[in-house]
């Protein structure tokens, strides 16, 4: 099959090679930018919160405005934090009485950051923001600077 | 002509592949690209639950690795008073979870001194990455106890 370094002794191994390199190339281009373009999916401007539940005031003084959002593990930048609010935690709680109650938690609140993001919409209506899907309920590990928290998505909203 | 295409069509696959090669190192080892100077970091860590003779001889000046690379977190420049442990616990005659103190275990905190670098997504003391409410086995007097980082605060 090779002989004197040439293909059926009619082509260069190396530009062969070469050859082959450049079309793979060429191919991931075109996919990249003409095949798999983003001609289908429209550009938005969104907010939406993520409730982190059960944290400690130090958890919550180490958020700040304006401080980016990233998504652990593809640390993909899915927004900028523009608000924190907080409220009193609870939980589940089944008392002596055999009630089931929203019982509160001591020292423990639940977090509310509102966040503001570019992302876009595909002809499904899912939105994204750098590949992160967001819609209200899915869960999401995420990371600021100072914090790596376990929070939900709700009220996403398309300016 | 046939040699232009030739070799052009050669420097385009190596700078293709030498492209995707830093691409590839900046993924694994981002530092290599985004590292920002090293700063002054102070670490409030609190031990919770621990017995008493794990965490009382806490002096300023003590030095204090992470387990897991053994990693230099910082040296003590705070020492917090040594207070018994807080326990969550059901109370189910009123309805609440509450705090309750153990005369059992003890929890103490103390703020280090340590040096990392800062990136917009995280404080990095050598290669981990240091978050408020993450868990840390610290080796300090010949102990490993898990402390939890409280606060982190640049120091500019």
């Amino acid at each position: 099959m090779i002989k004197n370094g040439k293909l059926f002794g009619k082509i260069n191994v190396f530009d062969f090679i070469v050859i082959f390199l450049a079309i793979v190339l060429a191919f991931g281009i075109f996919s990249k930018f003409v095949i798999f373009s983003d001609n289908e999916k429209q550009k938005i401007d969104l907010t939406y919160e993520i409730l982190v539940k059960s944290v400690r005031q130090e958890t919550i003084d180490a958020f700040e405005i304006g401080q980016g959002v990233y998504e652990k593990g593809s640390n993909y930048y899915i927004g900028e934090i523009t608000s924190v609010k907080s409220e009193k935690a609870t939980d589940l709680m089944e008392t002596l009485d055999g009630k089931v109650i929203e019982a509160p938690i001591d020292n423990r609140f639940n977090v509310i950051i509102s966040v503001e993001a570019k992302g876009i919409k595909d002809q499904n209506g899912l939105v994204s923001v750098n590949k992160c899907k967001i819609f209200d309920g899915k869960d999401i590990n995420f990371d600021t600077q100072k914090n790596r928290c376990y929070g939900t998505f709700r009220n996403m909203q398309i300016k | 002509m046939k040699k232009t295409v030739k070799y052009l069509i050669e420097a385009i696959v190596i700078i293709a592949v030498l492209a995707v090669a830093l691409y590839g190192l900046s993924v694994i080892k981002p530092a290599l690209f985004g590292a920002k100077d090293y700063k002054d970091i102070e670490i409030t860590v609190e031990f919770q639950q621990v017995k008493k003779e794990f965490i009382e001889n806490i002096n300023i000046g003590d030095k204090m690795l992470e387990n897991t690379q053994s990693t230099y977190f910082g040296e003590v420049i705070e020492v917090g008073e040594l207070l018994p442990s807080i326990f969550l616990v059901s109370d189910y005659e009123n309805g609440k979870y509450i705090e309750v103190e153990s005369s059992e275990y003890y929890r103490r905190r103390v703020v280090l001194k340590g040096n990392g670098r800062v990136f917009d997504n995280a404080i990095k003391l050598g290669e981990i990455s240091v978050k408020v409410g993450g868990k840390y086995g610290l080796i300090f007097n010949g102990n490993l106890v898990d402390g939890t980082v409280m606060k982190l605060q640049v120091i500019e």
